[in-house]
């Protein structure tokens, strides 16, 4: 029996936190885990080691950092990204990026700058034992809004 | 006068003076109107704009034309330039769907918002071509606004006037050719302008580069002071 590591690695990867399209975030919002969200996000949002998508329903502004951010959605800030980039068919994004790969797809709406960093060119990885980052799971900073009721 | 047809008349009277060669330089109310195909076409003025703005250290380069995402891949790629994207077709098409076509000169100014000597190229494609003279004018006065000593302009400007209410999507596909694939618009192209008129309109931005292409279409690269 293989003892288990503790830590993220332990974690099957395809597991991702997710925020619902009903709910509602306005503050910072960082984690160690990749992380869906299809609600509304204002504020920051800090995901230095991993995948942020924004859903389809996702209505997002605010300043990103992550390791890759994918948009189906709609996002409007600024964007900086340790990999990737991608804005899919009917994501819309506004706002700068800085990234070293930028893939934008055929009917995706973008106005904003792009900076491809150069090869070579460290990016701005979170160093271990950083006391910014919470234990594992999603940490938000502001009270979020729970689910309305059905009426 | 003239419906078109060769050596016929108007052009046919001055062909049989030899003062036009029957088949050539056809007078241009005479052309029947053209239309759009999605070739790949060759260009002589891309591979010059990205060797100026390979020399330049951190160049910033507008572009103007519709979002492709190859062509911001292409330019990351061969200049490692911060690309500011700005579809500019799409802004005025939106105005002139909702009536301000006789008045797209505020949707110009509006739309280059860039601080002045801020650029270090501006891509402008074939957008000039869908301008009255007014509207064109307003447009390459925020161009020299925006661009820095020694800035580049690329502008394309077709010979031929085309009958379709269509964009053209410009897509790099190297360094010496680009995809043209028409796209149905609002606007049409409103005339041709003669390099005389181009000078005029850019003046004092100074042209580097000039190609005639075999495809109608004239390549300018213009240089700022």
């Amino acid at each position: 029996m293989t003892p288990e590591s503790s830590g993220a690695e332990s974690r099957p990867p395809s597991e991702k936190a997710h925020i619902g399209r009903s709910v509602v975030i306005k503050g910072e919002l960082d984690g160690s885990e990749d992380l869906v969200i299809d609600g509304h996000v204002e504020g920051k949002i800090e995901l230095r080691e991993h995948t942020l998508t924004v859903g389809s329903n996702g209505r997002i502004k605010a300043q990103v950092f992550a390791k890759a951010v994918v948009v189906l959605g709609e996002l409007v800030g600024n964007i900086n990204a340790a990999e990737r980039v991608e804005i899919r068919e009917n994501g819309s994004v506004d706002g700068d990026i800085v990234a070293p790969r930028v893939a934008i797809a055929e009917g995706a709406h973008f106005r904003g700058s792009i900076d491809m960093q150069r090869k070579g060119q460290p990016t701005k990885p979170a160093a271990p034992g950083d006391a910014r980052l919470p234990a594992p799971g999603v940490a938000v900073t502001a009270a979020a809004t729970p689910p309305r009721a059905a009426s | 006068m003239s419906n078109g047809e060769e050596g016929s008349g108007l052009a046919g009277w001055l062909a049989s003076f030899g003062l036009v060669r029957s088949g050539r330089r056809v007078p241009l109310w005479t052309q029947p109107l053209a239309a759009r195909t999605g070739d790949t076409h060759a260009t002589r003025a891309l591979r010059h704009l990205v060797g100026i703005l390979q020399g330049v250290d951190a160049p910033v380069l507008l572009d103007l034309g519709l979002l492709s995402g190859s062509n911001v891949t292409f330019f990351g790629r061969e200049t490692s330039c911060r690309l500011v994207v700005n579809d500019l077709y799409s802004e005025l098409d939106r105005a002139a769907r909702a009536g301000y076509a006789g008045g797209l000169s505020a949707v110009i100014t509006g739309a280059i918002t860039q601080p002045d000597a801020s650029l270090d190229g501006v891509l402008c494609w074939d957008v000039f071509d869908y301008l009255e003279p007014d509207e064109a004018a307003a447009l390459a006065a925020a161009i020299r606004r925006v661009l820095k000593p020694r800035g580049v302009v690329l502008a394309m400007f077709s010979t031929v006037m085309y009958e379709a209410a269509e964009f053209t999507r410009y897509t790099v596909e190297d360094l010496d050719h680009i995809r043209h694939t028409p796209q149905p618009a609002e606007l049409k192209q409103r005339r041709i302008w003669s390099s005389r008129d181009v000078v005029r309109l850019f003046a004092p931005l100074v042209p580097d580069e000039t190609y005639l292409l075999k495809h109608g279409e004239r390549e300018v690269l213009l240089r700022k002071a």
